[in-house]
C-alpha cells in the first residue's frame, strides 16, 4: 500500500484511533500556525497547494503521535493531545525517545515512475487540468474535517483517471463549479420569482 | 434535469390553476424531455471515457515495466462503482421519462386510466415493501414510507377511476402528508445528530440534508395549501403565483441535494478509492456462542450515502 503512515502491529490502535478521532478543528488552527513556523526541511523546491496540504496533514499525524509520547511520559490521559507549546523542531517522523509508544510512521517511497505512466499522468493532467483545479478545491475542503490520511501520487492520478468514467455523470443534475453553487441557486430562484411576477402584473393588467 | 424539471414544474402548477389556460399538454412537459435527453448525453460522454481508459489500460498493460498490476486494485473497483452508479441513474431517468409519458398519455389522450398511468409508482412502492419485508436491508421507517405511498396511490385509484365519494379529498391526501412529515422529521432528526455529534456527515452530505429537509417542508406546505384549494376556496392570484413559486423550488432543492450527494461520492471515491470498506462489528453472545452482528457505526440513509 502507497498510504503514507501507517501503524506497526505492536501500538495499542484503540487508543490511536480515538486520539485520531478527538485530534479535531481546534488544534488544527494551532497546527497550521506550528507548521508554517518549522516547517522547513522540505524535499520539494516548490511546494504547490496540495503538496501543503499533505504534508501538513503528514506533520499533523506526526504530531498528535508525539502529543501520545509526552502525554504517557508525563501521565496524562493519551487520548487527550495537550494544548501546550509545541516542540520546537521535528526532525524525524517518530519520536524514538518514547519508550511507551511504540509506532513508526512510514513515508510513501516515490518509486521511479515509468515512461508510460508520466506520459499517463501529463495526459489526464492535461485533459482533467479544470477538474483537477475543482477537486482540489474541494479536496482541501474536505481534508479540513476528515480524519488524516494522504495519498500518494501514484494512486492519486490512478483514481482521478478512473473517474473520469463517473464524471460526466455527476453533472446529471446540475453542471455548475462548486464556486457557484450559491449564485446559482440564487440566480434560479430569482428566475422563478421574475418570472412569477411578469405573470402576476400580467394578470393584473 | 433539474432546469428542465423547474421549468415543467412551474408551467405544469400555473395551467392547472388556470393562471396560463392555453398551453399544449406536450410544451409543459418538453422541458422535462429534453433534461432527459441530457441525462442521455451524460451517459454517452461517461462510456466514451470509460473506453479511453480501458485502451490505455490495455497498452499500458502490454509493456515491460506495466504498472497495472499496482494500479488495478485502485480502478477497478472504481469503475465497478462508476457502472453501477451509471446503470441506476439510467435506470431511474428511464422510469421518470416512462411516468412522464404516461401522465402525457392520460392526460392529453386520456385513454389509459390512472392506475395504468402509476405503473412504474406501482413498482417502485412494491419492490420497497418486498425489500423491506424479505431482505430486512431497509430500516422499519423506509418500509412505513413505502407502504404509505401505496396506501396514497390505493385510495387515489379508488377516487378518480371507480368513482367512490365517500373517501374524501383530505383522506386521500392524508398519507401523503404524514408521509412527508415522517421523511422530514427524519432529516431534521440527521441534521440536529450532526449538531449534536451522534452522526458526522460531510460537507456535501450536510448540504445535501438541509436542502432536502427545506424541500420537504416546502411540499408539505404546498400540499395542504392545495388541497384546500381543492376542496373548500379556490385561490386569488397572489396565492396562484405564490404556488407556482414554490413548486419549482421544491424541484431546485431536492435537485441540489441530488447534485450534492453525487458530488460527495465523487470526492469519497477520490480520496478513499473505490474498495469496500471493513466497519468494524459487535459482537453479541446468542445460543450458539459469540456471534459478529452489523455495527451501528456507519448507517446507510436513502439519497444521502453513508453516514458516520
Amino acid at each position: 500500500m502507497n498510504r503514507i503512515w501507517s501503524l506497526s502491529e505492536s501500538t495499542e490502535k484503540g487508543e490511536e484511533e480515538g486520539l485520531i478521532s478527538r485530534y479535531t478543528n481546534s488544534d488544527r488552527d494551532l497546527d497550521e500556525h506550528w507548521i508554517s513556523k518549522n516547517y522547513t526541511n522540505t524535499e520539494e523546491s516548490t511546494i504547490t497547494p496540495r503538496h501543503f496540504q499533505q504534508k501538513f496533514t503528514y506533520y499533523t499525524f506526526a504530531k498528535a503521535m508525539e502529543n501520545i509520547s509526552m502525554s504517557q511520559e508525563r501521565g496524562h490521559s493519551p487520548l487527550r493531545p495537550q494544548q501546550g507549546p509545541s516542540p520546537p523542531s521535528i526532525s524525524g517522523m517518530s519520536s524514538d525517545n518514547s519508550k511507551s509508544a511504540h509506532y513508526h510512521v512510514r513515508r510513501a517511497h516515490k518509486t521511479p515512475k515509468s515512461r508510460h505512466s508520466r506520459a499517463r499522468e501529463r495526459r489526464s493532467d492535461e485533459e482533467n487540468q479544470d477538474a483537477t483545479e475543482r477537486s482540489e478545491i474541494s479536496h482541501q475542503n474536505t481534508i479540513k474535517t476528515s480524519p488524516l490520511l494522504e495519498i500518494s501520487e501514484e494512486v492519486y492520478a490512478v483514481r482521478q483517471a478512473a473517474l473520469t468514467v463517473m464524471e460526466p455523470l455527476t453533472y446529471g443534475w446540475v453542471s455548475v463549479p462548486q464556486k457557484l453553487f450559491f449564485f446559482s441557486t440564487v440566480d434560479l430562484i430569482g428566475t422563478c420569482i421574475l418570472l412569477n411576477l411578469f405573470i402576476y402584473f400580467h394578470l393584473q393588467s | 434535469m433539474m432546469i428542465g424539471g423547474c421549468i415543467s414544474a412551474e408551467l405544469a402548477t400555473a395551467y392547472f390553476l388556470n393562471l396560463i389556460p392555453h398551453f399544449r399538454y406536450w410544451f409543459i412537459l418538453l422541458p422535462c424531455w429534453l433534461a432527459h435527453a441530457g441525462i442521455f448525453i451524460c451517459h454517452v460522454l461517461s462510456f466514451r471515457a470509460l473506453s479511453i481508459f480501458i485502451s490505455d489500460a490495455n497498452e499500458n498493460r502490454q509493456r515491460d515495466d506495466t504498472t497495472d498490476p499496482y494500479d488495478r486494485t485502485e480502478y477497478l473497483p472504481i469503475l465497478q462503482k462508476s457502472l453501477k452508479f451509471s446503470l441506476k441513474m439510467g435506470m431511474i431517468s428511464c422510469s421518470l421519462l416512462i411516468f412522464e409519458i404516461l401522465v402525457y398519455v392520460r392526460i392529453a389522450k386520456e385513454s389509459i386510466s390512472l392506475s395504468r398511468m402509476l405503473t412504474p409508482l406501482w413498482v417502485v412502492a412494491t419492490m420497497g415493501i418486498l425489500n423491506g419485508i424479505v431482505c430486512k436491508t431497509q430500516h422499519i421507517l423506509s418500509l412505513f414510507i413505502w407502504i404509505l405511498l401505496f396506501i396514497f396511490m390505493m385510495l387515489l385509484i379508488l377516487r378518480v377511476d371507480y368513482g367512490v365519494t365517500l373517501i374524501e379529498t383530505n383522506v386521500i391526501i392524508a398519507p401523503l402528508m404524514f408521509l412527508l412529515t415522517v421523511v422530514t422529521f427524519i432529516w431534521l432528526y440527521i441534521l440536529y445528530g450532526h449538531r449534536v455529534g451522534y452522526f458526522r456527515l460531510t460537507q456535501w452530505q450536510l448540504r445535501a440534508g438541509i436542502l432536502y429537509s427545506l424541500g420537504t417542508v416546502i411540499c408539505l406546505i404546498s400540499i395542504i395549501l392545495l388541497a384546500n384549494w381543492w376542496s373548500y376556496y379556490p385561490f386569488g392570484t397572489g396565492m396562484q403565483v405564490l404556488m407556482c413559486l414554490l413548486t419549482p423550488l421544491i424541484v431546485a432543492l431536492i435537485g441540489f441535494g441530488a447534485w450534492s450527494v453525487n458530488r460527495d461520492e465523487f470526492e469519497r471515491l477520490l480520496r478513499f478509492g473505490g474498495q469496500a470498506k471493513v466497519h468494524p462489528k459487535k459482537l453479541r453472545f446468542e445460543r450458539r456462542g459469540w456471534t459478529a452482528v452489523e455495527g451501528i457505526g456507519v448507517v446507510s440513509v436513502p439519497m444521502l450515502g453513508e453516514i458516520e
